[in-house]
């Protein structure tokens, strides 16, 4: 026979040894555990080091794009504002009519710059006079002859400097009377000389104001105009267009 | 493989310099056939049969809008993408563009995108 404390004791051990037995394992367990989590971290933080990397190089990838799309819209307005150009000088220098030139200059003020109010004046060698050759959309009365040094125009022919009116849209401090709306005076200048002037008046109404290209238009006609009409004016002076066109006949078979 | 054929565009203007441009504006993606008025653009649409015409509104013989009506009455025309070009930008001009059959219109000065994006436009909307 067992004495009942014996089995009690017995009984405790038991109970004691388990529970002992049972805390090692969860001290192993936490120790793995721990172990585990420290490994999760280190794999976290790494991980988050590869994440800011990868972060960082989309934003410089992003950053790339837009520099980019930037250059692209730059190269393409370069490349419209150099078809203006090229388209011009094509026009300008594609004929030794004096009304094709004439005509030129109106289609590029026209359809360049968007202007409907333009005058062309000439300046004879030694004169001191600008003479109206053509004009659109004005009234050519007032304009017909303007003495160099005498208003806007005149002014910008006698100084050789290419006149732009202040504010967009705002009335020409210089000038009145048929002047008041000149947005600009350009001077045609042959080797530095004078030769005439191109006056462009109220631009089209949904043009809201010059833009870089329109001056680079301008320069263009202040020398490359000037030098074809100058050239026009001289091989109608000199007979030479028609030994060209005598010459074309002949030459047909 | 043959090369997709490129879409053919009629440009009309009185203005050589516009078609000067146009004509560089255009050729690297599309076939391109100029007139210089009306009457011409008339025979050449019924010709050449463009997918799209650009068309000028101011021209000496017969203008821009009255051009537009006469391709809309064409049977090679009638169902054509037209692309008003003009330095008439107001809202009067562009409403008897619209009302003489016009898909379209872009204003001179001409922007280069927004030409290019409209004629991308009507094109693909043609299908």
């Amino acid at each position: 026979m067992t004495d009942p404390d014996d089995h009690l004791i017995h009984y405790f051990r038991q109970v004691y040894d388990t529970t002992r037995k049972y805390l090692r394992d969860l001290t192993e367990e936490n120790a793995k555990l721990c172990a585990l989590i420290h490994t999760l971290e280190r794999e976290l933080d790494r991980e988050r080091k590869v994440r800011l990397r990868i972060e960082e190089r989309v934003a410089a990838i992003d950053a790339e794009r837009q520099a980019y799309l930037k250059r692209y819209l730059e190269v393409e307005a370069q490349n419209a504002n150099v078809s203006n150009l090229y388209v011009a000088t094509l026009r300008l220098h594609g004929s030794i009519d004096h009304n094709d030139v004439l005509a030129a200059i109106h289609e590029i003020i026209i359809n360049l710059v968007g202007c409907e109010e333009l005058a062309v004046f000439e300046l004879p060698v030694q004169g001191s006079t600008l003479f109206l050759s053509s004009s659109h959309g004005i009234d050519r009365t007032p304009l017909e002859r303007v003495p160099v040094g005498v208003g806007t125009i005149g002014e910008c022919a006698a100084s050789g400097r290419t006149f732009i009116a202040t504010a967009t849209g705002a009335p020409n401090s210089a000038g009145a009377g048929p002047e008041a709306n000149l947005t600009a005076c350009v001077p045609l200048m042959v080797e530095g000389v004078v030769t005439g002037a191109v006056a462009i008046f109220r631009l089209l109404g949904h043009k809201p104001g010059l833009e870089p290209m329109d001056h680079e238009l301008f320069s263009l006609i202040g020398s490359h105009a000037a030098t074809a009409l100058y050239c026009t004016s001289a091989v109608e002076h000199t007979g030479a267009r028609r030994s060209l066109r005598a010459r074309a006949v002949s030459e047909i078979p | 493989m043959d090369p997709q054929p490129k879409a053919k565009i009629l440009v009309v203007d009185d203005s050589s310099t516009v078609l000067i441009m146009e004509e560089l504006l255009l050729r690297r993606k599309y076939e391109v056939v100029k007139a210089t008025g009306g009457m011409q653009a008339l025979r050449l649409a019924a010709e050449q049969r463009p997918d799209l015409i650009l068309l000028d509104i101011v021209m000496p013989d017969i203008d821009g809008l009255e051009t537009c009506r006469l391709l809309r009455g064409m049977e090679a025309t009638k169902a054509t993408p037209i692309i008003m070009v003009t330095t008439r930008g107001e809202q009067k001009t562009m409403a008897a563009a619209y009302a003489n059959g016009a898909t379209d219109y872009v204003t001179k000065p001409i922007d280069h995108k927004d030409l290019l994006d409209k004629v991308e436009r009507c094109l693909g909307a043609r299908g």
